[in-house]
């Protein structure tokens, strides 16, 4: 017969939840350099989203305020990643420059102090102009 | 290929040593290429100050842009093989 729900512990569960929204992130950084996995984060979230389950699992079936405060705790975590990652980091959207057919042309001091000249460097071959955030 | 981003040039100088770099990093540090290209992030860096949106444009011999893929978040970017397999094509044509 099932015990009434004050009696039934699962906090093993709600512990490994939380053991998940921490795996989940670490898992992240350790898989950045695979770029379908650093683009998309589902790695991360999957591992996350198997801790959501188990911590609403440990929350339905017990009902102790420190459970229920831990399952709190991990239902955030889950929430301040996925917010983080799909919404806090998004990029605006490029302006109309970059709809136009033909590239700027443009003439810009590499890091050696070296004028680089688009005109010049397409004239010799097709270029790959890779647009990068900064240094780290 | 030709990098480019809103960095300092003793900072991209930096960045090339440490990863054995063997292409020019475009310094623009006035933000004109990232401007004209459509590309400014307002305030997208750590410290506010406004940073390139990553991008990949493939320009051909006759100076127009035949692919591109830009980042719509900040970990998004393309699979270096894909780019790969658009740089091919843009040199068979």
């Amino acid at each position: 017969m099932d015990k009434p729900p004050d009696e039934v512990h699962a906090t093993g569960s709600v512990v490994a939840g939380l053991g998940l929204m921490f795996a989940g992130p670490l898992a992240y950084a350790l898989l950045i350099d695979n770029p379908a996995m650093r683009s998309s984060g589902a790695v991360a979230v999957g591992i996350m989203a198997a801790g959501g389950v188990l911590t609403l699992s440990a929350l339905w079936r017990d009902r102790r305020t420190a459970v229920r405060i831990l399952g709190a705790f991990n239902l955030a975590l889950l929430a301040a990643f996925v917010y983080a990652f799909y919404i806090g980091a998004s990029l605006p959207a490029p302006s109309a420059a970059v709809t136009v057919e033909t590239a700027p042309d443009f003439t810009v001091a590499d890091h050696t102090g070296t004028p680089i000249s688009l005109r010049e460097a397409h004239a010799r071959g097709p270029v790959l102009l890779v647009f990068y955030r900064g240094h780290w | 290929m030709l990098a480019i981003a809103a960095d300092a040039p003793s900072d991209a100088r930096r960045m090339v040593e440490r990863n054995n770099l063997n292409f020019s990093v475009i310094c623009d540090t006035e933000r004109e290429v990232i401007r004209a290209f459509g590309l400014l992030h307002k305030g997208g860096a750590l410290d506010d100050s406004d940073i390139a949106i990553p991008a990949h444009v493939l320009i051909d011999r006759q100076g127009r842009i035949v692919w591109k893929y830009i980042s719509s978040r900040i970990q998004d970017r393309i699979d270096p093989d894909d780019v790969l397999i658009r740089v091919r094509e843009s040199r068979n044509e």
